[in-house]
Protein backbone atom coordinates (compact mmCIF):
# COMPACT_ATOMS: atom_id res chain seq x y z
CA UNK A 1 0.00 0.00 0.00
CA UNK A 2 2.94 2.09 -0.06
CA UNK A 3 2.64 2.90 -3.80
CA UNK A 4 -0.12 3.37 -5.66
CA UNK A 5 -1.14 -0.16 -7.25
CA UNK A 6 -4.11 1.39 -9.52
CA UNK A 7 -4.29 -0.18 -12.92
CA UNK A 8 -4.65 2.02 -16.41
CA UNK A 9 -7.54 2.93 -17.53
CA UNK A 10 -8.82 4.17 -14.00
CA UNK A 11 -7.88 7.35 -13.19
CA UNK A 12 -8.98 10.86 -15.19
CA UNK A 13 -6.57 11.32 -18.27
CA UNK A 14 -5.62 14.75 -17.37
CA UNK A 15 -4.37 13.15 -13.94
CA UNK A 16 -1.79 10.66 -15.30
CA UNK A 17 -0.45 13.44 -17.99
CA UNK A 18 -0.11 15.74 -15.06
CA UNK A 19 1.31 12.95 -13.12
CA UNK A 20 4.23 11.88 -16.26
CA UNK A 21 5.12 15.73 -16.78
CA UNK A 22 6.01 15.78 -12.94
CA UNK A 23 7.91 12.60 -12.89
CA UNK A 24 9.88 13.73 -15.92
CA UNK A 25 10.30 17.06 -14.94
CA UNK A 26 11.41 15.47 -11.49
CA UNK A 27 14.11 13.24 -13.19
CA UNK A 28 15.40 15.60 -15.45
CA UNK A 29 16.08 17.87 -12.41
CA UNK A 30 18.13 14.63 -10.61
CA UNK A 31 19.52 13.89 -13.54
CA UNK A 32 20.93 17.33 -14.22
CA UNK A 33 21.69 17.71 -10.65
CA UNK A 34 23.77 14.27 -10.35
CA UNK A 35 25.52 14.78 -13.81
CA UNK A 36 28.89 15.46 -12.63
CA UNK A 37 28.59 12.76 -9.74
CA UNK A 38 31.18 9.82 -10.54
CA UNK A 39 29.98 7.31 -13.09
CA UNK A 40 29.76 4.48 -9.81
CA UNK A 41 26.61 6.73 -8.48
CA UNK A 42 24.80 5.03 -11.31
CA UNK A 43 25.99 1.86 -10.66
CA UNK A 44 24.88 2.20 -7.37
CA UNK A 45 21.69 3.41 -8.19
CA UNK A 46 20.96 0.29 -10.60
CA UNK A 47 21.97 -2.13 -7.37
CA UNK A 48 19.87 -0.64 -5.02
CA UNK A 49 17.21 -0.37 -7.44
CA UNK A 50 17.64 -3.95 -7.88
CA UNK A 51 16.98 -4.74 -4.51
CA UNK A 52 14.36 -2.02 -4.17
CA UNK A 53 12.55 -4.53 -6.86
CA UNK A 54 13.64 -7.89 -4.34
CA UNK A 55 12.72 -6.34 -1.53
CA UNK A 56 9.15 -6.10 -2.91
CA UNK A 57 9.23 -9.91 -3.38
CA UNK A 58 9.10 -10.10 0.19
CA UNK A 59 4.85 -10.38 0.92
CA UNK A 60 3.34 -8.48 4.25
CA UNK A 61 -0.19 -10.01 3.67
CA UNK A 62 -2.48 -9.91 1.47
CA UNK A 63 -2.10 -6.93 -1.08
CA UNK A 64 0.62 -5.77 0.86
CA UNK A 65 4.53 -6.08 0.45
CA UNK A 66 7.55 -4.13 1.74
CA UNK A 67 8.77 -1.05 -0.67
CA UNK A 68 12.22 -0.73 0.64
CA UNK A 69 12.21 3.16 0.14
CA UNK A 70 12.68 4.98 3.25
CA UNK A 71 15.93 2.95 3.07
CA UNK A 72 16.89 3.53 -0.68
CA UNK A 73 15.92 7.15 0.45
CA UNK A 74 18.41 7.41 3.51
CA UNK A 75 21.05 5.16 1.19
CA UNK A 76 20.76 8.11 -2.10
CA UNK A 77 19.27 10.49 -0.96
CA UNK A 78 16.63 12.93 -2.37
CA UNK A 79 17.59 13.03 -6.82
CA UNK A 80 19.06 9.60 -7.10
CA UNK A 81 16.50 8.08 -4.42
CA UNK A 82 13.69 9.30 -6.48
CA UNK A 83 15.11 8.15 -10.23
CA UNK A 84 15.46 4.57 -8.19
CA UNK A 85 11.75 4.60 -7.49
CA UNK A 86 11.26 5.74 -11.20
CA UNK A 87 13.34 3.07 -12.47
CA UNK A 88 11.20 0.34 -10.40
CA UNK A 89 8.11 1.16 -11.34
CA UNK A 90 8.90 1.60 -15.37
CA UNK A 91 9.69 -2.14 -14.67
CA UNK A 92 7.15 -3.22 -12.77
CA UNK A 93 4.80 -1.44 -14.97
CA UNK A 94 6.03 -4.04 -17.79
CA UNK A 95 5.41 -6.79 -15.74
CA UNK A 96 1.80 -5.56 -15.53
CA UNK A 97 2.09 -4.60 -12.15
CA UNK A 98 0.97 -1.02 -11.60
CA UNK A 99 -0.22 0.38 -15.69
CA UNK A 100 2.10 1.67 -17.89
CA UNK A 101 -0.03 4.86 -17.67
CA UNK A 102 0.57 5.62 -13.95
CA UNK A 103 3.89 5.27 -13.92
CA UNK A 104 4.40 8.65 -13.63
CA UNK A 105 1.87 8.78 -10.19
CA UNK A 106 3.75 5.60 -8.72
CA UNK A 107 6.82 7.35 -9.37
CA UNK A 108 5.50 10.15 -7.22
CA UNK A 109 3.88 8.56 -5.20
CA UNK A 110 6.68 6.14 -3.94
CA UNK A 111 9.66 9.22 -4.35
CA UNK A 112 7.16 10.94 -2.17
CA UNK A 113 8.65 8.37 0.35
CA UNK A 114 12.12 8.30 -0.76
CA UNK A 115 12.88 12.34 -1.03
CA UNK A 116 12.61 13.08 2.81
CA UNK A 117 14.14 10.07 4.28
CA UNK A 118 17.38 11.19 4.01
CA UNK A 119 17.25 14.37 5.38
CA UNK A 120 14.94 13.05 8.39
CA UNK A 121 16.75 10.57 9.16
CA UNK A 122 20.37 13.14 9.50
CA UNK A 123 17.75 14.88 11.93
CA UNK A 124 16.76 12.10 14.05
CA UNK A 125 20.32 10.41 14.00
CA UNK A 126 21.69 13.02 16.58
CA UNK A 127 20.00 12.03 18.99
CA UNK A 128 19.27 8.19 18.30
CA UNK A 129 20.95 5.41 17.17
CA UNK A 130 20.95 4.22 13.24
CA UNK A 131 17.97 1.61 14.08
CA UNK A 132 15.72 3.25 16.19
CA UNK A 133 15.93 6.93 13.96
CA UNK A 134 15.93 4.24 10.60
CA UNK A 135 12.86 3.10 12.38
CA UNK A 136 10.95 6.15 13.13
CA UNK A 137 12.36 8.06 9.18
CA UNK A 138 10.86 4.82 7.85
CA UNK A 139 7.30 5.94 9.53
CA UNK A 140 7.87 9.38 8.23
CA UNK A 141 8.67 8.63 5.05
CA UNK A 142 5.34 6.48 4.62
CA UNK A 143 3.15 8.31 5.91
CA UNK A 144 4.27 11.56 3.27
CA UNK A 145 4.16 8.89 0.44
CA UNK A 146 0.21 7.52 1.57
CA UNK A 147 -0.46 11.57 2.09
CA UNK A 148 0.71 11.89 -1.73
CA UNK A 149 -1.64 8.66 -2.87
CA UNK A 150 -4.72 9.97 -1.14
CA UNK A 151 -4.39 13.56 -2.71
CA UNK A 152 -3.46 11.46 -6.23
CA UNK A 153 -7.17 9.38 -4.78
CA UNK A 154 -8.81 12.93 -4.20
CA UNK A 155 -7.84 14.39 -7.16
CA UNK A 156 -9.03 11.51 -9.18
CA UNK A 157 -12.62 11.36 -7.45
CA UNK A 158 -13.17 14.92 -7.90
CA UNK A 159 -12.09 14.58 -11.81
CA UNK A 160 -14.85 12.27 -13.12
CA UNK A 161 -17.00 11.18 -10.33
CA UNK A 162 -19.20 14.64 -11.01
CA UNK A 163 -20.05 13.02 -14.53
CA UNK A 164 -21.18 9.28 -12.97
CA UNK A 165 -23.27 10.88 -10.29
CA UNK A 166 -24.30 14.69 -11.33
CA UNK A 167 -26.88 14.73 -8.72
CA UNK A 168 -24.50 14.01 -5.73
CA UNK A 169 -22.10 17.05 -4.97
CA UNK A 170 -20.00 14.98 -1.79
CA UNK A 171 -19.63 11.58 -4.17
CA UNK A 172 -16.41 12.44 -4.17
CA UNK A 173 -15.59 13.09 -1.22
CA UNK A 174 -17.09 10.45 0.17
CA UNK A 175 -15.50 7.84 -2.23
CA UNK A 176 -11.98 9.40 -1.44
CA UNK A 177 -13.24 8.57 2.55
CA UNK A 178 -13.75 4.93 2.14
CA UNK A 179 -11.12 4.36 0.20
CA UNK A 180 -9.18 5.96 3.18
CA UNK A 181 -11.25 3.70 5.44
CA UNK A 182 -10.48 0.41 3.42
CA UNK A 183 -6.74 0.89 2.88
CA UNK A 184 -5.99 2.02 6.38
CA UNK A 185 -5.67 -1.67 7.92
CA UNK A 186 -3.14 -2.30 4.96
CA UNK A 187 -1.35 0.65 5.58
CA UNK A 188 -0.77 0.60 9.49
CA UNK A 189 0.11 -2.93 8.82
CA UNK A 190 2.86 -2.09 6.41
CA UNK A 191 4.19 0.48 8.21
CA UNK A 192 5.10 -1.24 10.72
CA UNK A 193 7.07 -3.98 9.24
CA UNK A 194 9.10 -1.44 7.05
CA UNK A 195 9.68 0.37 10.27
CA UNK A 196 10.69 -3.19 11.48
CA UNK A 197 12.80 -4.00 8.25
CA UNK A 198 14.63 -0.13 8.14
CA UNK A 199 15.65 -0.11 11.82
CA UNK A 200 16.84 -3.88 11.22
CA UNK A 201 19.12 -2.95 8.08
CA UNK A 202 20.15 0.05 9.53
CA UNK A 203 21.58 -1.86 12.50
CA UNK A 204 23.50 -4.29 10.54
CA UNK A 205 24.89 -1.70 8.35
CA UNK A 206 25.86 0.41 11.40
CA UNK A 207 27.46 -2.87 12.53
CA UNK A 208 29.23 -4.21 9.67
CA UNK A 209 29.62 -1.32 7.40
CA UNK A 210 29.10 2.01 8.81
CA UNK A 211 30.81 4.24 6.02
CA UNK A 212 27.67 3.62 3.84
CA UNK A 213 25.49 4.84 6.16
CA UNK A 214 24.88 8.60 5.68
CA UNK B 1 7.76 -10.65 -8.28
CA UNK B 2 11.78 -11.49 -8.36
CA UNK B 3 10.62 -14.86 -10.33
CA UNK B 4 8.09 -13.13 -12.46
CA UNK B 5 10.93 -11.06 -14.43
CA UNK B 6 12.93 -13.83 -14.04
CA UNK B 7 10.44 -16.10 -16.21
CA UNK B 8 9.09 -13.04 -18.21
CA UNK B 9 12.83 -12.25 -19.38
CA UNK B 10 13.27 -16.02 -20.23
CA UNK B 11 10.18 -15.99 -23.21
CA UNK B 12 11.34 -12.86 -24.17
CA UNK B 13 14.73 -14.15 -25.24
CA UNK B 14 13.98 -17.63 -26.01
CA UNK B 15 10.81 -17.29 -27.97
CA UNK B 16 11.13 -16.99 -32.10
CA UNK B 17 7.45 -16.34 -32.91
CA UNK B 18 6.52 -13.56 -35.84
CA UNK B 19 5.43 -11.49 -32.84
CA UNK B 20 8.95 -12.06 -31.37
CA UNK B 21 10.77 -11.36 -34.29
CA UNK B 22 8.94 -7.80 -34.84
CA UNK B 23 10.83 -4.79 -33.86
CA UNK B 24 10.84 -3.47 -30.71
CA UNK B 25 9.83 0.18 -32.06
CA UNK B 26 6.43 -1.62 -33.74
CA UNK B 27 5.60 -3.44 -31.01
CA UNK B 28 5.71 0.14 -28.50
CA UNK B 29 3.55 1.17 -31.44
CA UNK B 30 1.03 -1.62 -30.51
CA UNK B 31 0.96 -0.82 -27.04
CA UNK B 32 0.02 2.74 -27.88
CA UNK B 33 -2.91 1.80 -29.92
CA UNK B 34 -3.91 -0.97 -27.87
CA UNK B 35 -4.13 1.34 -25.13
CA UNK B 36 -5.53 4.04 -26.53
CA UNK B 37 -8.29 1.64 -27.75
CA UNK B 38 -8.83 0.46 -24.17
CA UNK B 39 -8.52 3.83 -22.62
CA UNK B 40 -10.85 5.58 -24.63
CA UNK B 41 -13.39 2.67 -25.02
CA UNK B 42 -16.50 2.69 -22.28
CA UNK B 43 -17.62 -0.98 -23.67
CA UNK B 44 -17.37 -3.72 -21.82
CA UNK B 45 -18.48 -5.81 -25.18
CA UNK B 46 -15.26 -4.25 -26.95
CA UNK B 47 -12.80 -4.19 -24.46
CA UNK B 48 -13.93 -7.89 -23.13
CA UNK B 49 -14.05 -8.82 -27.38
CA UNK B 50 -9.84 -7.51 -27.10
CA UNK B 51 -8.95 -8.84 -24.11
CA UNK B 52 -9.82 -12.26 -25.79
CA UNK B 53 -8.25 -10.88 -29.17
CA UNK B 54 -4.79 -10.29 -26.97
CA UNK B 55 -5.21 -14.07 -25.31
CA UNK B 56 -5.16 -15.30 -28.93
CA UNK B 57 -2.16 -13.24 -29.62
CA UNK B 58 -0.25 -13.94 -26.47
CA UNK B 59 -1.10 -18.15 -27.62
CA UNK B 60 0.02 -17.29 -31.29
CA UNK B 61 2.68 -16.01 -30.04
CA UNK B 62 3.61 -19.06 -28.01
CA UNK B 63 3.95 -16.65 -24.67
CA UNK B 64 2.70 -19.40 -21.84
CA UNK B 65 -1.10 -18.14 -21.52
CA UNK B 66 -1.82 -19.30 -17.94
CA UNK B 67 0.79 -17.55 -16.29
CA UNK B 68 0.62 -14.44 -18.77
CA UNK B 69 -2.93 -13.92 -17.14
CA UNK B 70 -1.69 -14.50 -13.69
CA UNK B 71 0.27 -11.58 -14.07
CA UNK B 72 -1.63 -9.25 -15.71
CA UNK B 73 -4.03 -10.42 -12.46
CA UNK B 74 -2.03 -7.76 -10.36
CA UNK B 75 -3.92 -4.79 -11.15
CA UNK B 76 -7.12 -6.12 -10.61
CA UNK B 77 -6.42 -7.32 -6.83
CA UNK B 78 -4.90 -4.18 -6.39
CA UNK B 79 -7.65 -1.86 -7.84
CA UNK B 80 -10.25 -3.60 -5.69
CA UNK B 81 -10.18 -1.20 -2.72
CA UNK B 82 -10.63 1.84 -5.44
CA UNK B 83 -13.75 0.02 -7.26
CA UNK B 84 -15.04 -0.67 -3.99
CA UNK B 85 -14.74 2.64 -2.45
CA UNK B 86 -16.47 3.78 -5.55
CA UNK B 87 -19.62 1.28 -6.41
CA UNK B 88 -22.78 2.97 -6.76
CA UNK B 89 -24.86 -0.50 -7.55
CA UNK B 90 -23.87 0.16 -11.13
CA UNK B 91 -22.08 -2.94 -12.55
CA UNK B 92 -21.19 -1.48 -15.64
CA UNK B 93 -18.56 0.97 -14.83
CA UNK B 94 -16.73 -1.18 -12.18
CA UNK B 95 -16.83 -3.92 -15.38
CA UNK B 96 -14.98 -1.60 -17.93
CA UNK B 97 -12.38 -0.60 -15.02
CA UNK B 98 -11.60 -4.58 -14.63
CA UNK B 99 -11.94 -4.99 -18.32
CA UNK B 100 -9.77 -2.05 -19.11
CA UNK B 101 -7.15 -2.87 -15.99
CA UNK B 102 -6.88 -6.69 -17.39
CA UNK B 103 -6.65 -5.73 -21.53
CA UNK B 104 -4.10 -3.31 -20.47
CA UNK B 105 -1.45 -5.00 -18.00
CA UNK B 106 -1.93 -7.87 -20.96
CA UNK B 107 -0.57 -5.88 -23.40
CA UNK B 108 2.50 -4.72 -21.16
CA UNK B 109 3.02 -8.02 -20.65
CA UNK B 110 3.00 -9.43 -23.74
CA UNK B 111 5.11 -6.39 -24.94
CA UNK B 112 7.91 -7.48 -22.38
CA UNK B 113 7.27 -11.53 -23.16
CA UNK B 114 8.29 -10.90 -26.07
CA UNK B 115 10.90 -8.33 -26.08
CA UNK B 116 14.75 -8.82 -24.83
CA UNK B 117 15.37 -5.71 -22.69
CA UNK B 118 18.47 -4.17 -24.41
CA UNK B 119 16.25 -3.48 -27.41
CA UNK B 120 12.89 -3.01 -25.32
CA UNK B 121 15.15 -0.32 -23.05
CA UNK B 122 17.37 1.19 -26.03
CA UNK B 123 14.52 3.56 -27.45
CA UNK B 124 13.36 4.27 -24.05
CA UNK B 125 16.69 5.53 -23.16
CA UNK B 126 16.43 7.99 -26.44
CA UNK B 127 13.70 9.81 -25.44
CA UNK B 128 14.58 9.58 -21.31
CA UNK B 129 17.02 11.51 -18.89
CA UNK B 130 20.41 9.99 -19.31
CA UNK B 131 20.36 8.96 -15.82
CA UNK B 132 16.84 7.10 -16.43
CA UNK B 133 17.77 5.60 -19.64
CA UNK B 134 21.08 4.10 -18.52
CA UNK B 135 19.60 3.32 -14.82
CA UNK B 136 16.95 1.08 -16.76
CA UNK B 137 19.58 -1.01 -18.43
CA UNK B 138 21.79 -1.47 -15.59
CA UNK B 139 19.24 -2.42 -13.02
CA UNK B 140 17.54 -4.70 -14.78
CA UNK B 141 20.85 -6.21 -15.12
CA UNK B 142 21.94 -5.87 -11.76
CA UNK B 143 18.68 -7.31 -10.56
CA UNK B 144 19.51 -10.70 -12.34
CA UNK B 145 23.12 -10.77 -11.20
CA UNK B 146 21.26 -10.92 -7.84
CA UNK B 147 18.24 -12.85 -7.89
CA UNK B 148 19.72 -16.12 -7.30
CA UNK B 149 21.93 -15.04 -4.20
CA UNK B 150 18.70 -13.90 -3.01
CA UNK B 151 16.89 -17.12 -3.36
CA UNK B 152 19.99 -19.10 -1.62
CA UNK B 153 19.87 -16.36 1.21
CA UNK B 154 16.27 -16.75 1.80
CA UNK B 155 16.22 -20.34 1.55
CA UNK B 156 19.10 -20.78 3.94
CA UNK B 157 17.48 -18.35 6.32
CA UNK B 158 14.01 -20.59 6.38
CA UNK B 159 16.24 -23.79 6.85
CA UNK B 160 17.49 -21.91 10.16
CA UNK B 161 14.34 -21.12 11.35
CA UNK B 162 15.18 -17.67 10.78
CA UNK B 163 11.92 -16.49 8.88
CA UNK B 164 9.14 -18.46 9.90
CA UNK B 165 6.70 -16.69 7.58
CA UNK B 166 4.04 -16.01 10.38
CA UNK B 167 4.86 -12.05 9.86
CA UNK B 168 6.11 -12.03 13.63
CA UNK B 169 8.03 -9.28 14.19
CA UNK B 170 11.54 -11.79 14.53
CA UNK B 171 10.79 -11.91 10.54
CA UNK B 172 10.83 -8.66 9.87
CA UNK B 173 14.23 -8.10 11.87
CA UNK B 174 15.50 -11.56 9.82
CA UNK B 175 14.54 -10.25 6.60
CA UNK B 176 15.79 -6.81 7.41
CA UNK B 177 19.50 -8.68 8.30
CA UNK B 178 18.93 -10.42 5.16
CA UNK B 179 18.13 -7.12 2.65
CA UNK B 180 21.61 -5.60 4.46
CA UNK B 181 23.49 -8.09 3.01
CA UNK B 182 21.84 -7.92 -0.07
CA UNK B 183 22.86 -3.96 -0.06
CA UNK B 184 26.26 -4.71 1.07
CA UNK B 185 26.54 -7.07 -1.84
CA UNK B 186 25.33 -4.75 -4.23
CA UNK B 187 27.83 -1.91 -3.27
CA UNK B 188 30.40 -4.04 -3.72
CA UNK B 189 29.59 -5.27 -6.79
CA UNK B 190 28.49 -1.82 -7.75
CA UNK B 191 31.91 -0.41 -7.81
CA UNK B 192 33.18 -3.18 -9.36
CA UNK B 193 30.89 -3.16 -12.53
CA UNK B 194 32.29 0.59 -12.43
CA UNK B 195 35.79 -0.48 -12.43
CA UNK B 196 34.74 -3.08 -15.52
CA UNK B 197 32.91 -0.02 -17.22
CA UNK B 198 36.05 2.36 -17.06
CA UNK B 199 38.49 -0.63 -18.06
CA UNK B 200 36.33 -0.98 -20.83
CA UNK B 201 36.55 2.55 -22.00
CA UNK B 202 33.08 3.87 -20.45
CA UNK B 203 32.36 7.22 -22.09
CA UNK B 204 29.56 8.37 -19.67
CA UNK B 205 26.50 6.43 -21.50
CA UNK B 206 25.70 2.94 -21.99
CA UNK B 207 24.81 2.31 -25.47
CA UNK B 208 21.84 -0.17 -25.88
CA UNK B 209 21.91 -2.54 -29.04
CA UNK B 210 20.71 -1.19 -32.35
CA UNK B 211 18.69 -4.09 -33.58
CA UNK B 212 15.44 -1.81 -31.85
CA UNK B 213 14.37 0.07 -35.49
CA UNK B 214 15.28 -2.68 -37.57
CA UNK B 215 12.14 -3.35 -39.50
CA UNK B 216 11.08 -6.52 -41.28
CA UNK B 217 7.48 -8.18 -42.28
CA UNK B 218 6.48 -9.15 -39.01
CA UNK B 219 6.38 -5.90 -38.10
CA UNK B 220 2.90 -5.84 -40.06
CA UNK B 221 1.75 -8.09 -36.80
CA UNK B 222 1.69 -6.15 -34.22
CA UNK B 223 1.39 -2.51 -36.21
CA UNK B 224 -1.71 -4.43 -38.26
CA UNK B 225 -3.53 -5.64 -34.47
CA UNK B 226 -2.60 -2.20 -33.12
CA UNK B 227 -4.91 -0.26 -36.18
CA UNK B 228 -7.28 -3.22 -35.97
CA UNK B 229 -7.82 -2.78 -32.23
CA UNK B 230 -8.13 1.40 -33.04
CA UNK B 231 -10.42 0.85 -35.80
CA UNK B 232 -12.77 -1.41 -33.97
CA UNK B 233 -13.20 0.87 -31.07
CA UNK B 234 -14.27 3.38 -33.19
CA UNK B 235 -16.71 1.28 -35.67
CA UNK B 236 -18.03 0.08 -32.48
CA UNK B 237 -18.46 3.25 -30.62
CA UNK B 238 -18.03 5.89 -32.67
CA UNK B 239 -16.36 9.03 -31.42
Amino acid sequence: MTHLHIADGVLPTWLWIVGFALAFAFAAGASFHHRHDRPDRLTLLAALGAVMLLAMSVPIGPLVHLSFAPMVGILLGPGLGFLAALLVNATLALLGHGGLTVVGLNALVLGAAVAPARPVYRLLRKRMKPGRAGAFTAVAALACSVAALYVVIALANRGDLASLLADDDHAGAQATGRFVLFSSPFWVLATVAEALVTSSVLSFLARVRPELLP
Amino acid sequence: MSHDLALVDTWASAGDSAFHRASALSKLLFVALVLGAILSSTSPAFLAGLYAALCVLVLISRVPLGPALLLSLYPVLFSALWLLSRWNGDWTMPLVLVLRSLASSLTAVLLVASTPYPDLFAPIARVTPRLVGDGLFLTYRAFFLLVARADRMWTAMKLRGGLTGRGLPRDFRAAGEGLGQLVIHSYDRSQRLYAIMHIRGHSGRVCGCRHWAEFTAFDLVPVGFGLAALAMRFWMEGR
